[in-house]
């Protein structure tokens, strides 16, 4: 079971929760159930801060708590993140994967190594949660995607989420 | 000499790490050497107004960014919302529906205009950090008050069994005591404390000491999972959270306590209280 193999390797700084990166990948192999990545995105509402923005809670088929969730700028459509998260038992979330636009540079802070102004895919490693950084520190281009649809889709597919119905029929 | 090298030096990377893109006809991105926790760089666009002075935006990235981590909308909320006030003010910064903007009121101030902006940025992403530490730094504080305020009357502080453990060496947080059954919580601020709060309760039960264990943590997500288990199987009660919490731990607490007393009045068949 995930939950007993998560238990062994879960380790605690004081007050901050940290994953293995066999957990990490275990995680997002975990089958999830079918999202519709249209509906998803038609679903973005508008906030106060300038982005809009939608959350939803996921149970992987391991029960393990998952929270998939899209930000976009406002105005820049190219600002974008699409973010899935690990909810642990009590409620603290790391982010194990997150799908990002163009609009911004990138520093992996521990390889020294950078990544322009292209989509980029973050991973969480267990290296740079012991570094201190954030789990999700490492990033890495990408042509997976090119714009937020495709962000989310390529999450859905990368993060083991059943693909819907009527996908599979075609 | 060597402070004239170190100036050329550092002027020199730092010049290196400053880039210019122009985003459209009115707009430059300023590429800035500093990133947040995640390794996303701080984004700086300037534009110049009608009246021949700059504007310095980050279109809402800040914010934008924020989010992935933590709630924005509870920025506006209390302790927080004092600080992203105070950023603002001592940086010259206006939020505009998220966007965060700072005014140059001429080119040759626009170096330092950008340095100021970038400063008020970086403390802006701190925030997200604001709410674990507090909570950490105020939890033994809170926790004290809280069972001091309402059970002054009964509780004994760093309570030790006199009979079996008189070294001192198990020493309970809190024992409400007055009653044949007494109440012993702990308040549990990390995994090290959690293990020597299962400890003493060990003690208490091998001992055959009749006592109530509560545990009040104070993020039991912090905890491990198999820790929680330990704590679920030899403690009676655990609060997950003492912050939000606090009435219901004192109304617990109380109705412990006077369930116990109401015991302790019941004989026994042979004639000794109850409980």
């Amino acid at each position: 079971m995930l939950g007993e193999a998560l238990a062994t390797r879960l380790f605690v700084k004081p007050a901050i929760l940290l994953l293995a990166d066999a957990d990490i990948a275990r995680l997002l192999a975990e089958p999830k159930p079918e999202i519709d990545p249209r509906s998803l995105v038609a679903k973005l509402e508008p906030g106060p801060d300038g982005h809009r923005r939608i959350a939803i809670s996921v149970r992987g088929d391991s029960d393990s708590q998952f929270r998939l969730a899209i930000r976009q700028s406002t105005q820049d459509p190219d600002n974008f993140s699409v973010i899935l998260a690990y909810v642990s038992m009590g409620g603290a979330t790391i982010n194990l994967r997150r799908h990002n636009g163009p609009s911004h540079p990138h520093r992996n802070k521990i390889e020294g190594s950078d990544v322009d102004f292209v989509c980029h895919v973050h991973s969480a490693t267990q290296r740079y949660q012991e570094r201190g950084f954030d789990a999700e520190g490492f990033a890495e281009a990408t042509d997976d995607f090119a714009d937020l649809g495709g962000a989310l889709r390529a999450m859905l597919q990368a993060a083991a989420f059943r693909p819907p119905a009527q996908a599979t029929m075609l | 000499m060597l402070t004239e090298r170190l100036q050329r030096l550092i002027s020199s990377a730092f010049a290196q790490e400053v880039r210019l893109r122009t985003t459209s006809a009115s707009e430059i991105l300023v590429q800035v050497p500093f990133h947040f926790p995640d390794g996303d760089g701080f984004l700086v666009y300037i534009r110049q107004l009608a009246d021949g002075s700059y504007e310095l935006t980050d279109k809402a990235n800040t914010l934008l960014h924020l989010s992935y981590h933590v709630d924005t909308d509870r920025l506006g909320e209390g302790a927080r919302a004092a600080i992203f006030e105070g950023i603002r003010s001592r940086h010259g910064v206006q939020e505009r529906q998220g966007e965060l903007v700072a005014r140059s009121p001429t080119e040759e101030l626009l170096g330092s205009a950008v340095f100021n902006f970038v400063h008020a940025l970086i403390q802006v992403a701190d925030l997200r950090f604001l709410e674990r530490e507090i909570v950490r730094s105020t939890f033994r504080d809170d926790f004290e008050r809280l069972v001091l305020e309402r059970f002054s009357d009964r509780a004994i502080k760093d309570y030790t069994d006199p009979v079996h453990d008189a070294d001192g060496k198990y020493p309970v947080d809190f024992l409400l005591n007055g009653v044949t059954r007494p109440v012993a919580v702990f308040g549990v601020l990390s995994e090290t404390a959690a293990l020597k709060a299962l400890v003493t309760a060990q003690q208490f039960i091998s001992h055959g000491t009749r006592v109530r264990f509560v545990a009040v943590e104070e993020a039991q997500e912090s905890l491990t999972r198999r820790t929680v288990a330990w704590l679920s199987d030899t403690f009676d009660k655990q609060f997950s959270s003492l912050h939000g919490n606090e009435e219901a731990i004192s109304r617990y607490l109380e109705e412990e306590w006077q369930t116990a007393r109401q015991l302790s009045t019941i004989p026994l068949l042979d004639g000794t209280a109850g409980n």
